[in-house]
């Protein structure tokens, strides 16, 4: 097999691997969050948008609807930054497998806006366009799932440099995918099954939110958003467990003992996600920021599979390093800032909800 | 060279590229724009205790905070996406050195998402002063974010004293980035008003609409106005070949610039006789043929833009086919396909000049030129002999300056001839009508 694996930028990193590795990691965590929240509470508005009017379930669809367009508008857009950090850490593998399913790859874009579209339009316009809302919505879910089939094809084939020359030499017209992968599927089921887990987090915490004002419907959409979680989060970890047992040997061992450091990871991330469960009745609270912790660790368990399917092919470790304080500095302040001013932006929202006072008239 | 490449029958990766990013540049701009038009007509509004206009503030909010900016942030992420499969190198190039830069206009661009849609959804919950404030924030996080990206896209063509001081802050600092930010924020005025004449023609209430045209109209005359001076603040930081291109150095390039001249002179003369003059009968079709206008003048701009940068891609770091010039020594003594990692020719066909020059052609013209379709080489050398072939690849970058040198060895050159010619054979029979070029024609054409 000829040699593919492209060189290392000779540009270089712009700080230590093991920062940007780090923020990587945050940002990819919080993109993952709002994902869930998009496509899992998508299924649920669906789910219970057959309900007929009165019945608690059509409330729950139409709060869950409202929250749709926002979460999808910051899935894509928390989802830039860990994009940019695997182009500067893994560019060498990731630029490679995006060319080779380079049509598919592109497709992303248009689905996206389609599927935004169709959110929007089944929404928050549902009198332009009647009776097709639902199926306009079921529509939106099926181009969000078709996405997140795209990204764990590039993700996985982006972890096969052996794979790379031959799919070129068959086609160099970009239509390349990784079909004949067995991490392909069982990760894919991972990543779609963990959206219903995490709305169903955020379906019992409307419960919470709306608690005094819907004494009854609180409760139903508390016991609904944690069923939703409970039966999420057990189909979770059997197709986790199929996800494992598809890694390569060398891989997957790390992760049963051969590497103390993964193994646990992996264990503290099962067991966040069973005190979860085992919570998740008494306090949605807790189970949330347990969960949210829980999808730290499997984001850290992913990172390290990504690692070890590279290596030695491509190591972010031994780029060189061109680092520039300043702007790193200047990055972090303006992290900073900017969290200062979505946090006052959020507070300033949740302050006024409810409200219809203000500045225009309704 | 170093990646494999996407092969794009007919039209090439390039036009995906102007597809998409002309789409963005016309979306993000007067998404901006558009910050700005809502938080001072808001202020309008309350000043003048007026409910008509704060209503249609309200109304105009809706749309462009949840379709424009999701559509903006999507092919905005969608124009590094392309890029990035037609020229992996060169995006390789810019994120390594601009991370931060990208991670901050990432903060920034954030803050926008998030204040556009707590703006939208603050209309009637929020206190005024409040509102306005959230207004503000949206919009200046959008003018941060073109700040810090504008600085990249303007070192892809005045990288200034980066080469030397290999600094970041000099690549971002580059002598384009100050003029071109302000013509792209004259850009940003003049597209909102554009928007804000569709919505505006559309009101029902005369005297509201006769208001809201005008001062829709008001907005694309004064930023459209300003963007000439700042264009030609910008074009005085060219490299002079930039310069020459733009200004008859080649014809498609020149043809390109004028049509931009030309398309945002009827735009303004567009909004002065019709939406200025005749506020009350100004209709949605025209206002949508003013923003028709707009998008064409902004595509021809962005158009020339990316043109006058050619033989490179990052000028002076990158040529056009991700071929780097301090490359050009290691890679012609080497051989350029025994340096490629994707397109070594098999044993066998190392004995076939056609084979190696198709391998050639793929990893030195591809960038710019399809077999057949687009910009086509095919046509491009209809009626060439093999000597005028040879010549013209030996001295590619002095006969044509918008092309990159020929990077290879004799045996390579050799091939790409040899491709060529074989080419013009199996080609639709042009070669065959044309009598081909002989050695007089090509020394009176040099």
């Amino acid at each position: 097999m000829p040699t593919v694996i492209p060189p290392i930028d000779p540009l270089g990193l712009p700080a230590a691997a093991a920062l940007l590795k780090a923020l990587s990691l945050l940002t990819f965590t919080l993109h993952l969050v709002a994902m869930n929240v998009t496509v899992g509470g998508l299924m649920m508005a669906l789910v219970y948008g057959r309900c007929r009017e009165g019945h608690p379930g059509a409330l729950f669809a139409a709060r869950m609807r409202a929250l749709l367009p926002s979460a999808m508008a910051l899935t894509i857009t928390l989802g830039v930054a860990p994009l940019l950090f695997v182009q500067v850490l893994y560019g060498q593998a990731f630029y490679t497998s995006s060319v080779l399913m380079a049509w598919s790859w592109l497709l992303v874009i248009p689905a996206l806006c389609v599927a935004y579209l169709g959110l929007y339009l089944a929404y928050l316009r549902p009198s332009w366009i009647g009776d097709r809302s639902q199926a306009l919505a079921w529509f939106s879910v099926a181009l969000t799932l078709l996405v997140a089939a795209i990204f764990a094809n590039n993700m996985t084939l982006m972890l096969q440099p052996g794979l790379w020359a031959p799919l070129y030499a068959t086609s160099a017209y970009g239509i390349a995918l990784n079909l004949g992968d067995p991490m392909l599927p069982a990760r894919y089921l991972h990543t779609v099954l963990a959206a219903p887990v995490v709305a169903g987090l955020v379906g019992a915490l409307m419960g919470r939110r709306f608690r005094s004002p819907d004494a009854e419907w609180a409760v139903w959409a508390w016991r609904t958003g944690v069923r939703w979680f409970h039966v999420g989060a057990g189909l979770l970890m059997l197709s986790g467990v199929w996800y494992l047992l598809s890694l390569p040997p060398r891989v997957g061992s790390q992760f049963l003992g051969a590497s103390a450091h993964d193994t646990g990871v992996l264990t503290l991330g099962i067991v966040l996600g069973v005190v979860a469960l085992a919570v998740a009745k008494r306090s949605a609270w807790l189970a949330t920021v347990l969960t949210g912790l829980g999808v730290g660790c499997m984001v850290v368990a992913r990172h390290r599979v990504r690692e070890y399917m590279l290596y030695p092919h491509v190591n972010a470790a031994g780029i060189p390093v061109h680092a520039d304080s300043v702007w790193a500095i200047a990055f972090a302040v303006t992290l900073a800032l900017g969290a200062a001013a979505v946090a006052w932006l959020v507070y300033r929202a949740l302050r006024c909800s409810g409200s219809t006072e203000g500045a225009a008239p309704d | 060279m170093n990646y494999p490449i996407w092969d794009v029958p007919l039209t090439g990766g390039g036009l995906l590229i102007a597809a998409i990013a002309v789409v963005h540049v016309f979306i993000s701009h007067f998404a901006i724009g558009g910050g700005l038009f809502l938080v001072l007509t808001e202020r309008m509004g309350l000043r003048a205790r007026d409910a008509a206009v704060l209503e249609y503030a309200r109304h105009h909010t809706n749309f462009l905070t949840l379709v424009i900016l999701v559509f903006g942030a999507v092919t905005g992420v969608g124009v590094w996406w392309t890029i990035a499969l037609v020229n992996p190198t060169a995006v390789s190039a810019l994120v390594h050195l601009f991370a931060w830069v990208w991670a901050i206009a990432w903060v920034f661009f954030l803050v926008e998402i998030v204040a556009a849609l707590v703006y939208r959804y603050g209309w009637g919950r929020m206190d005024a002063r409040t509102h306005q404030a959230v207004g503000w924030v949206y919009f200046g996080s959008a003018w941060l974010s073109l700040l810090m990206i504008n600085g990249i896209l303007t070192f892809m063509l005045t990288s200034g004293k980066w080469p030397e001081t290999q600094s970041l802050t000099d690549a971002w600092m580059n002598p384009g980035m100050l003029p071109s930010l302000a013509m792209r924020s004259a850009v940003c005025v003049a597209l909102a008003g554009v928007y804000a004449l569709i919505t505006s023609s559309q009101l029902a209430d005369l005297a509201l609409k006769e208001r809201m045209v005008r001062y829709s109209a008001k907005w694309v005359i004064v930023g459209a106005g300003v963007i000439p001076f700042a264009g030609l603040w910008f074009a005085g930081t060219l490299p002079e070949q930039a310069r020459f291109l733009a200004s008859g150095g080649t014809p498609m390039v020149t043809a390109f610039t004028v049509a931009s001249v030309l398309l945002s002179g009827l735009l303004i003369t567009g909004t002065v006789f019709g939406p200025m003059l005749f506020p009350r009968q100004t209709h949605v079709t025209f206002a949508c043929v003013l923003a028709a206008l707009a998008l064409g003048a902004t595509g021809a701009t962005e158009w020339v833009r990316e043109a006058v940068r050619k033989p490179y891609v990052i000028y002076e770091y990158m040529y056009s086919n991700s071929l780097r010039p301090a490359d050009l020594a290691d890679v012609s003594s080497l051989g350029l396909l025994a340096s490629s990692r994707w397109h070594v020719p098999a044993k066998s066909d190392w004995n076939d000049p056609v084979k190696i020059g198709r391998s050639v052609f793929r990893v030195q013209c591809s960038s710019c030129h399809t077999v057949s379709g687009l910009n086509s080489i095919r046509f491009a050398t209809r009626g060439w002999d093999k000597a005028l072939l040879d010549q013209q690849i030996q001295y590619l970058n002095t006969l044509k300056g918008a092309m990159p040198p020929f990077i290879g060895t004799d045996e390579e050159r050799g091939g790409l001839v040899a491709y060529l010619i074989s080419l013009q054979a199996e080609g639709p029979g042009a070669s065959a009508a044309l009598p081909a070029r002989s050695e007089g024609e090509r020394l009176c054409r040099r």
